[in-house]
């Protein structure tokens, strides 16, 4: 699995500490729209491997970060430059959307 | 009859939006006090030359700071961003320059207060406008919706819940870009959500059975007549020409979509994405011969994988039935 995941415990090492951007998706199982993302996110992860660390949350076993970043609506991908939130795309959301904003902060 | 046709024409339903968002962007796009956008836009390619004219006159001032002992390739990379080693900071990246812009509108509408010059806040947004960013061509209620969103985030939100939702939805009904969510389920309520938007070639297409029937009546009876309603007015030929395709055409056009109009009341033809399978269906709302076609809400099954929706055109949503599992 590409998509390592991260929970409270590691989300200051893993994310806010991480000195290139990182994508954090929050996702919980009993989303359909979350499964409809997956593949996408695995092959973004694969197209930009070493530029942007890739990290899932699940929501219901981490639901304290969800709510400090303000997360209504799952699947929300997040992106993370020097340990703060840049960016938010909310829903499952076309390829194309998700790397126009991935590239705006590479 | 002529303003007729082009007010049916211009209806603004059967206008895309896209054609319509650059209309409201330039002339809404707000700007700090002394920077009028009009004249800025216009003055966009010369202003450009004086930033890389600046360049040029900072770059030595730059090598020296920077050089020291260090020879070749050091200095020529310090002569390629001289305006950034100045700053001693690393080149931003555009969507940082974005959050940095929206910032600046933020604190200036709603602290009343300004985080740069305006000197300063005129070249970040000459900087965006360059790498064409959208930010910048925004509408007034676009930029708000946007600080709203960073300011939730953030914690210090600037609108209740209910203005920020309403503001969302009324960008949604303008067919806004920046307010489109893909299908998502709340964490709240667990619901299912996915947006609705107006499908204009759909709704265009709708007025075409009409026009056909109309124009091949038109042609049949001038058929059947020997071409008598063309010559009518017993105009001399190109003016029987300029009759046909100018007048004739026209009506018999307008006529139809003002007959589909009568038959059809107020529809809406609303298309978006399934939850399940990311598949676009659409649907139709409105009145045909006064019957309706159920109020505001429609049910809807997906073409692909037979998922149950429920369409309803009032949110501009999809949600799916009660009691379903997504
Ligand atoms: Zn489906």
């Amino acid at each position: 699995m590409i998509f390592a995941g991260v929970t409270e415990a590691t989300w200051d090492s893993l994310v806010l500490e991480s000195s290139s951007p990182v994508l954090v998706e929050f996702w919980a199982p009993w989303c359909g729209p979350c499964r409809m993302i997956h593949p996408l996110k695995d092959k973004l992860a694969k197209q930009y491997a070493g530029k942007l660390n890739c990290y899932k949350v699940n929501t219901d076993e981490s639901p304290s970060i969800a709510t400090k970043y303000g997360i209504r609506s799952i699947p929300t991908v997040m992106i993370f430059k020097n340990g703060e939130k840049k960016d938010a795309i909310v829903g499952a959301v076309p390829e194309s959307t998700l790397t126009t904003s991935i590239e705006k902060f590479l | 009859m002529a303003t007729k046709l082009g007010f049916s024409i211009t209806n603004p339903r059967f206008v895309p939006a896209s054609f319509r968002k650059p209309i409201i962007s330039v002339s809404a796009s707000p700007s700090l006090p002394s920077s009028a956008s009009g004249v800025q836009s216009i003055h966009f390619n010369s202003r450009k030359l004086s930033i890389k004219r600046r360049l040029l006159f900072f770059s030595p001032r730059a090598s020296t700071d920077q050089q020291g002992q260090v020879q070749g390739d050091e200095v020529v990379d310090s002569n390629v961003l001289p305006y950034c080693s100045l700053d001693k900071k690393q080149k931003k990246s555009l969507g940082e320059m974005e959050q940095e812009f929206l910032q600046a509108l933020q604190a200036f509408y709603y602290e009343g207060k300004s985080i740069m010059s305006n000197e300063e806040f005129d070249n970040l947004k000459e900087e965006l406008m360059w790498e064409g960013s959208s930010v910048v061509m925004l509408s007034a209620d676009e930029q708000r919706f946007l600080e709203a969103s960073m300011a939730y985030v953030s914690g210090n939100p600037i609108m209740s819940d209910k203005e920020y939702d309403e503001l969302k939805l009324k960008l949604k009904m303008d067919a806004s870009e920046i307010v489109v969510e893909g299908p998502r389920c709340s964490l709240r309520s667990r619901k299912v959500y996915s947006d609705l938007s107006v499908d204009y070639l759909k709704m265009f297409l709708i007025n075409v059975p009409a026009a056909v029937v109309a124009l091949g009546l038109f042609f049949f009876l001038d058929d059947l007549t020997g071409f008598e309603i063309t010559y009518l007015l017993e105009l001399p030929e190109p003016f029987g020409f300029i009759f046909t395709w100018f007048a004739a055409l026209p009506l018999i056009l307008w006529l139809s979509f003002t007959f589909t109009n009568t038959i059809v009341k107020d529809f809406l033809i609303l298309s978006g994405p399934c939850p399940n399978c990311g598949t676009e269906n659409t649907s139709f709302f409105g009145t045909i011969l006064s019957i309706s076609s159920g109020g505001s809400t429609n049910n809807v099954k997906c073409s692909n994988c037979g998922t149950e929706m429920v369409y309803d055109s009032s949110t501009r949503l999809i949600t799916l039935p009660e009691g379903s599992e997504a």
